[in-house]
């Protein structure tokens, strides 16, 4: 379980206020959090859609991750991103004036924060209560993820160059739990396996990349040109709006209350070790920073998160000085945004750079997703054995060949749920007699 | 024969299902996205499929932002993917050029989208 230091008070004003402001900027087409939705925002700026249409198209596209948010808080029982911006994108999108799209914002983080706390309140109140074993959920978390750079490399070179980065991985996490603890004068340093593995896979990653050959550079028109100045411009003159985003998102992260990447950061909080979360975070900002620089300039429209280093910045605070976080978000949003128009033609000069994105992120997003299914089962089996087993692979099983109505990502975590409630419902009935 | 762009994150998977499904009768290509949808714009080659974990962002972001928003259709979003009959008609109804859906979604979507493609360009009626 996740201990918390920071008082629930000050997490609830922190959520509100993170999301008040998410929802103004949703509001006024200054940010918003769902990269696919991204696109859709000039349409609406440049009156092709009613605001209307704007907010049923953005709600469509955001429900599966609000779910998918919902999911990760059962699963790393943090508050992450996806629970609280997607929802203040499309509440923001709803909203017809910048009052009511604060006002919303505000009480869907009360929401977040007070309906999370009274579920947590309502498990404990049940006959077995299964939020231990719901634990469970992150237990693959980290070993999962730490070999995204493997499953990157496998995926934009080849399996042979996967295979050997997967063993230097391998080999280096057997190494750290060997070695433990390096002296360095008066220093310890505790080698924690997973940051190292992740950190040496990083390196294979651009081992490979600097050796690849190179794409020629893409020809830019001048309308595209234009374009680019046009809506870098636009961002640039809403700073004060993105950089005060980006240090609530950072005091957001300094304080656990709210999280981004919940799966490294829930397990590297109850590890003790933040370096892990910090690494993971410096290949997140990497693979992200093709696809948030492209929507943005292509749009004019900001990442609610920038491109995500005000959550690295924040996370320097945890446990320490988190007074210090909103000053450190805000500046780090502030450099970015002066940087876009650069990031943009560096692009356009390599293009294989948006192509390792694209891998990174798939072999990020493949690796949470199958170790969120994987603790799912771990959960279902510590709970109820065999028939939990059942009940989430046929939830499972089910939703695949229904067209996946439920993202894969959220499909475990909530069959994991309904195990636990089908459970207590046996014991009510008489037919499980707890020993 | 006509010939594909396959972008974003299940691009190798795209040329795959292609090479595999219509050997002879389009020619996939995979490039990256900045290059392919110019290559597209300039009409070197006829269309884009791009995938992204919402089906309409990261898949779509650099055609939208090179062929324009009216030329892009996104296919599948999270939660809900269209079966072969519903993409075939959404192909046949408009006239876009790029093509996004939700990377899991991939070997439902890309089969059906390519097959209307062919079929449309050969005249062969919805």
């Amino acid at each position: 379980m996740i201990e918390f230091t920071f008082p629930a008070m000050g997490r609830a004003i922190i959520l509100i206020a993170i999301c008040a402001w998410a929802a103004l900027l949703s509001h006024k087409c200054i940010s918003n959090f769902n990269d696919g939705a991204r696109p859709v925002f000039p349409e609406l700026m440049e009156g092709r859609m009613t605001r209307t249409e704007f907010a049923v198209t953005i709600t469509g596209m955001g429900f599966g991750w609000v779910l998918a948010g919902f999911s990760q808080w059962l699963g790393y029982g943090l508050i992450a991103c996806h629970l609280t911006l997607i929802a203040t994108d499309c509440l923001g999108a709803w909203a017809p004036n910048k009052w009511v799209a604060i006002g919303l914002g505000a009480a869907w983080g009360a929401l977040c924060f007070w309906g999370t706390a009274g579920i947590n309140a309502a498990f404990s109140a049940l006959p077995y209560n299964f939020l231990n074993d719901l634990t469970n959920i992150s237990t693959p978390a980290l070993p999962v993820f730490c070999m995204y750079p493997a499953v990157a490399v496998a995926g934009q070179y080849d399996a042979k160059k996967g295979i050997t980065t997967g063993i230097i991985q391998v080999a280096v996490y057997v190494l750290c739990t060997i070695v433990g603890k390096v002296q360095f004068a008066k220093f310890a340093v505790s080698l924690y396996p997973y940051t190292f593995a992740m950190l040496a896979g990083m390196i294979m990653l651009v081992v490979y990349a600097v050796g690849a050959k190179k794409e020629a550079a893409v020809e830019t028109t001048d309308e595209e040109e234009n374009l680019f100045e046009k809506n870098s411009k636009r961002i640039k003159a809403n700073w004060l709006y993105l950089c005060i985003q980006g240090a609530l998102n950072a005091l957001g992260i300094a304080t656990l209350a709210q999280a981004y990447q919940p799966a490294t950061l829930s397990a590297a909080v109850q590890a003790g070790d933040i370096a892990v979360f910090k690494i993971a975070m410096i290949g997140v900002i990497i693979a992200f920073i093709p696809l948030i620089v492209s929507t943005s300039l292509a749009t004019g429209v900001y990442q609610a998160v920038g491109l995500t280093a005000c959550m690295l910045a924040g996370s320097f605070f945890y446990g320490k000085l988190w007074f210090l976080a909103p000053i450190a978000g805000f500046a780090v949003e502030f450099i970015e945004i002066q940087l876009l128009g650069l990031l943009g033609k560096l692009l356009a000069k390599f293009p294989g750079l948006s192509q390792a994105g694209d891998h990174i992120r798939d072999a990020m997003v493949s690796c949470i997703g199958l170790a969120l299914t994987i603790g799912s089962f771990l959960a279902a089996n510590a709970m109820w054995g065999a028939v939990g087993l059942c009940i989430v692979g046929g939830f499972y099983t089910v939703n695949e060949v229904t067209g996946q109505r439920l993202p894969k990502t959220a499909v475990g975590p909530i069959a994991a749920v309904a195990v636990g409630v089908l459970y207590n419902i046996m014991i009510l009935c008489g037919f499980i007699v707890l020993g | 024969m006509l010939k594909i762009e396959c972008c974003g994150l299940s691009a190798t998977q795209t040329k795959q299902i292609i090479e595999k499904n219509f050997a002879g009768h389009v020619e996939p290509l995979a490039g990256p996205d900045m290059v392919a949808a110019r290559r597209v714009k300039a009409g070197e080659t006829d269309f884009y499929l791009g995938s992204c974990m919402t089906g309409a962002g990261g898949s779509l972001a650099t055609a939208i932002m090179v062929l324009g928003y009216s030329n892009c259709l996104v296919v599948s979003k999270q939660g809900k993917c269209p079966t072969a009959k519903e993409i075939r008609h959404m192909v046949y109804a408009g006239k876009h050029k790029a093509f996004g859906y939700v990377k899991e979604h991939t070997d439902i979507v890309v089969p059906a989208v390519v097959q209307a493609l062919v079929d449309r360009a050969e005249g062969i009626p919805e």
